[in-house]
C-alpha cells in the first residue's frame, strides 16, 4: 500500500491544471485578440517606431495588451509552480493555506506583471521594426540560445529550486509566503524570459509555440540544480524519461505475448514470496 | 493501492536556530485548533481506532561540517542533563552531507537538509500526564561534542505535523 498523496495535494493540481485548461481554452477559442503576437503583426511593415508604438497602443490598450499577457502567463506557468506552491501549502496551517496561496501566487503573478511590462514592448518594438518575420525569430532565437548556455541561466534555474523555511502564525507568515512567491517570480522570469520573448514573437503557430515552449521549460525545472558554467542545458531528464518509456513499450511488443505473460508470472511469484 | 492521508501543521518555531557550544533552545508553538484534533484522537484511542501520529521536522539544516551528531529533546526539565531523561529523546540526527547540501550553487540549491522524527510516544505521554495541555513544546538540540561557531550550524525552521488516518 502506497501511502502519501493527500487530498489536498490532489486539489491543488486539480486548481492548477484547471487554470491551464481555461487559459488554453480562451487562447484557442478566445476573439484571437488574447496574445500579443496577434495584435503586432498588422504592424510588421511600420518604420516610425514612436508613432507605430503609438498606434499599437491607440489600437490596442493597455488592458487588452495586459489581458493577453495574463492568458498567456496562466496558460504556460501553473505546472511550473506546483512545486513551489506545494512547498507554501505544506508549511502553513491547514485553515491558512488558500491565504498562503493568495499571497505567493499576487507576489510571483506581480513579478510576471512586471516582465510582461518589459517583453511585450520589446516584442512590439521588434515588430514594429519592419524586418520579415525570419530574420527577427532568428536573432531572437539567437539571444534564447546565447542565454540558454550561458551560467547566469543556471543561476536562475538553481534559484528555482530553492525553498526556504517559512514563518507559520501571523504577518511573518503573509509576508513570507508573499517574497517566497516574489523570488520564485523572479527567479522563474529570469529562467523563462527569453523563451518568452521568442513565443511572443511568433505571429502563427501561437499555440503550437506556446505548447512547446511550456512542455520545455516545464522539462528544464526537472533537472537537478548544478554549478553555473557555459554549456548547452535542456530537458534531458525528461527526454530520457520519455525515451525509456518508449523503449519499453516498444520492447515490449515485440516480445510478445508469450514473454509477457512468463513475465507476468514471474512478477506473480515474486510478489507471493 | 493508493490512500489518502491527513497530514497537516500543527505547529512552528519562530526563528532560525544558531547552534553553538552544548546545546540550543528552542519553543515551538503549537495551533490551539490542530492540538484539539490530535487530543481527540489521543483521548478516543482503542485497539480499533489508532490516534494521530505525530512528527518533528527540523527544515533547512545547514552547516559547512558534516560531523556533528545532534540529540533531539522534548520537554525535558529544567536545570536538568536531558541525557537523564531518555523519555524525552525524539532522536538523533547525524549532519552527513550537511554541507554539499548548504552549497547555493550544488544539487540541493543550498536548501540544507530536512529530518523528520517521530514523536508520537513523547506526544501520547504528555497527553496522559496532563501536560499537552501547554501550547507549547520546548525543543532542546544537543550535540554529542561541543559545536564551534565556524560550523555554521543553523536550523531554519523547527515544526510539528500530525498525520491522521
Amino acid at each position: 500500500m502506497i501511502r502519501g498523496v493527500s487530498t489536498d495535494r490532489c486539489v491543488m493540481l486539480a486548481a492548477l491544471w484547471g487554470t491551464v485548461l481555461v487559459a488554453w481554452g480562451a487562447i484557442a477559442f478566445g476573439s484571437g485578440t488574447v496574445t500579443l503576437p496577434w495584435l503586432c503583426a498588422p504592424m510588421a511593415s511600420a518604420r516610425d517606431l514612436t508613432a507605430e508604438l503609438q498606434l499599437v497602443l491607440a489600437l490596442n490598450s493597455p488592458g487588452a495588451l495586459a489581458m493577453g499577457w495574463i492568458l498567456m502567463v496562466s496558460a504556460m506557468m501553473p505546472p511550473i509552480i506546483a512545486e513551489p506552491l506545494r512547498h507554501v501549502r505544506d508549511r502553513s496551517f491547514a485553515r491558512r493555506r488558500g491565504r498562503a496561496t493568495a499571497l505567493f501566487v499576487a507576489g510571483y503573478g506581480a513579478t510576471w506583471m512586471l516582465a510582461g511590462a518589459i517583453l511585450s514592448p520589446v516584442a512590439i518594438v521588434v515588430h514594429s521594426t519592419g524586418l520579415e518575420p525570419f530574420p527577427s525569430l532568428a536573432l531572437a532565437a539567437l539571444v534564447v540560445l546565447a542565454w540558454q548556455v550561458s551560467p547566469a541561466k543556471q543561476r536562475f534555474l538553481n534559484r528555482c529550486h530553492h525553498r526556504p523555511a517559512l514563518a507559520a502564525f501571523g504577518a511573518a507568515a503573509d509576508r513570507d509566503s508573499f517574497v517566497f512567491g516574489l523570488t520564485q517570480g523572479a527567479s522563474c522570469v529570469g529562467t523563462c524570459w527569453a523563451i518568452m520573448l521568442l513565443s511572443l514573437l511568433f505571429t502563427s503557430n501561437q499555440l503550437l509555440t506556446m505548447g512547446t515552449a511550456e512542455l520545455f521549460l516545464l522539462g528544464e525545472r526537472l533537472e537537478r540544480p548544478t554549478s553555473p558554467k557555459w554549456r548547452l542545458r535542456g530537458p534531458n531528464k525528461s527526454i530520457r524519461m520519455v525515451a525509456a518509456q518508449l523503449y519499453q513499450h516498444l520492447a515490449h511488443q515485440s516480445r510478445g505475448n508469450t514473454t509477457s505473460n512468463t513475465v507476468k508470472k514471474s512478477i506473480v511469484s515474486a510478489e507471493r514470496r | 493501492m493508493v490512500t489518502s492521508r491527513d497530514v497537516e501543521l500543527l505547529g512552528a518555531n519562530t526563528e532560525t536556530v544558531r547552534l553553538v557550544g552544548h546545546e540550543a533552545r528552542t519553543t515551538v508553538v503549537l495551533d490551539n485548533t490542530v492540538k484539539g484534533k490530535l487530543t481527540a484522537t489521543l483521548r478516543a484511542a482503542s485497539e480499533r481506532a489508532l490516534p494521530d501520529r505525530v512528527f518533528l521536522n527540523l527544515e533547512n539544516v545547514r552547516s559547512v561540517n558534516d560531523a556533528a551528531v545532534l540529540n533531539v529533546y522534548i520537554n525535558a526539565p529544567e536545570g536538568e542533563d536531558p541525557a537523564r531523561h531518555p523519555e524525552c529523546k525524539a532522536g538523533s540526527i547525524a549532519l552527513f552531507g550537511v554541507r554539499k547540501a548548504s552549497l547555493t550553487e550544488g544539487e540541493h540549491a543550498g536548501n540544507g537538509l530536512t529530518f523528520v522524527l517521530e514523536i508520537s510516544t513523547i506526544m501520547d505521554r504528555l497527553h496522559l500526564s496532563g501536560a499537552l495541555g501547554a501550547d507549547q513544546l520546548k525543543v532542546r538540540l544537543v550535540p554529542r561534542n561541543p559545536v564551534s561557531e565556524a560550523a555554521q550550524i543553523s536550523i531554519g525552521r523547527i515544526s510539528v505535523f500530525r498525520e491522521g488516518h
